[in-house]
């Protein structure tokens, strides 16, 4: 191995911690190693929020920026990674209630591809239903749509809690909330995803016989 | 298994992370309870966005790992866009094109150069004809 492998390798074995003090020092290519070890997650969870792949990447981008502005803020007992994470979920749902909720919108027309998905998850057995949802846009178009009709916090809490795997604790105190406003955010949350699916299945009912 | 294990197991059947027995056991489970069943198809509603890999939904939208660009960014912040960008430049295109043909249309010969050279002599003869020398004038006055 070369010596200049070597040292790739060590820079590579570099922890976040020591990268964060490197930036602090005035290392600022440091700051864009950090960068592109946390994008990716950063974005994926993004797009639990939103479908807009330029706002989901805009969104991306302000949390970094965030992160350096602040990171004079930043305390060594919390991982980067959980901190860059609080700073993602704060940005979202910033844009969450920057944004007007559509309920409305949501059983008014399903476009053609989106009907047969509805005619899909009602009639195809469920092994099925997985393997052909990770094809179709439309499922995640229609799910976003579904997921769009809820308050932003029980949205931001279903997505902490059911994508993510955090436990209400963890959602309490990245949002500084109680546990039981968590667990009420969670439960209203479900019950208004059910309301909906049972009006988008009345619509769907409903364009059939049309 | 029951309606509570069953639907604790619903993002692990959707991810099909489940071991095939324990899946089997849960499908046949739906296949025996109408509430669960209908709570699966709900759930299965809303699952491409809370359920699914990443890395799957990456590759159904044809997202590229890759940062955008500085360039386009700062062209973003100013509030320009990749469409009014393409629309300017079409316009353009457009413009030089019509230029090109109107230009053409004006100053295009008559005859091909192949043409031209072949029947080079005729064509003396005609402008000869509708551009007599003086000579032949003067004969013409003076007749």
């Amino acid at each position: 191995m070369t010596a200049a492998a070597k040292l790739e390798g060590a820079e590579a074995l570099r922890p976040d911690e020591s990268l964060v003090a490197d930036v602090r020092a005035g290392d600022t290519a440091a700051f864009a190693e950090l960068a592109n070890r946390h994008r990716r997650r950063i974005e994926h969870l993004c797009r639990r929020f939103f479908s807009d792949s330029e706002l989901v990447r805009d969104l991306t981008q302000e949390c970094f920026l965030r992160a350096f502005a602040g990171l004079a803020s930043y305390r060594a007992e919390m991982p980067f990674a959980a901190w860059i994470r609080t700073i993602a979920v704060n940005a979202c749902y910033d844009e969450l209630r920057r944004r007007r909720r559509k309920p409305e919108e949501l059983v008014a027309d399903f476009s053609g591809g989106e009907l047969e998905w509805v005619e899909l998850v009602n009639q195809a057995s469920p092994e099925e239903l997985a393997g052909n949802a990770e094809e179709r846009r439309e499922a995640y178009t229609l799910a976003h749509r579904l997921l769009n009709s809820l308050r932003p916090e029980d949205r931001l809490v279903l997505v902490l809690k059911d994508s993510e795997e955090m436990g209400v604790q963890e959602i309490a105190e990245t949002m500084g909330w109680s546990e039981a406003k968590v667990k009420i955010r969670a439960f209203r949350a479900r019950q208004a995803l059910r309301k909906q699916a049972n009006r988008m299945m009345g619509a769907r009912r409903f364009r059939m016989f049309k | 298994m029951n309606c509570f294990q069953t639907r604790k197991e619903f993002p692990n059947f959707w991810r099909q992370r489940l071991e095939p027995a324990k899946a089997d056991t849960l499908a046949s489970h739906l296949e025996r309870c109408g509430l669960c069943e209908q709570a699966y198809r709900s759930f299965a509603l809303t699952a491409p966005v809370l359920y699914s890999d990443s890395d799957a939904v990456d590759a159904m939208l044809g997202i590229e790992d890759r940062p955008r660009p500085a360039r386009e960014r700062r062209r973003r912040a100013a509030g320009e866009t990749t469409e009014s960008r393409a629309t300017v430049w079409m316009a353009l295109s457009m413009l030089i094109a019509a230029s090109v043909i109107a230009y053409v249309a004006a100053t295009a010969p008559a005859q091909s150069l192949s043409d031209a050279l072949s029947n080079g002599q005729a064509s003396s003869a005609v402008s000869a004809v509708q551009n007599p020398p003086p000579s032949s004038f003067l004969d013409d006055f003076a007749g």
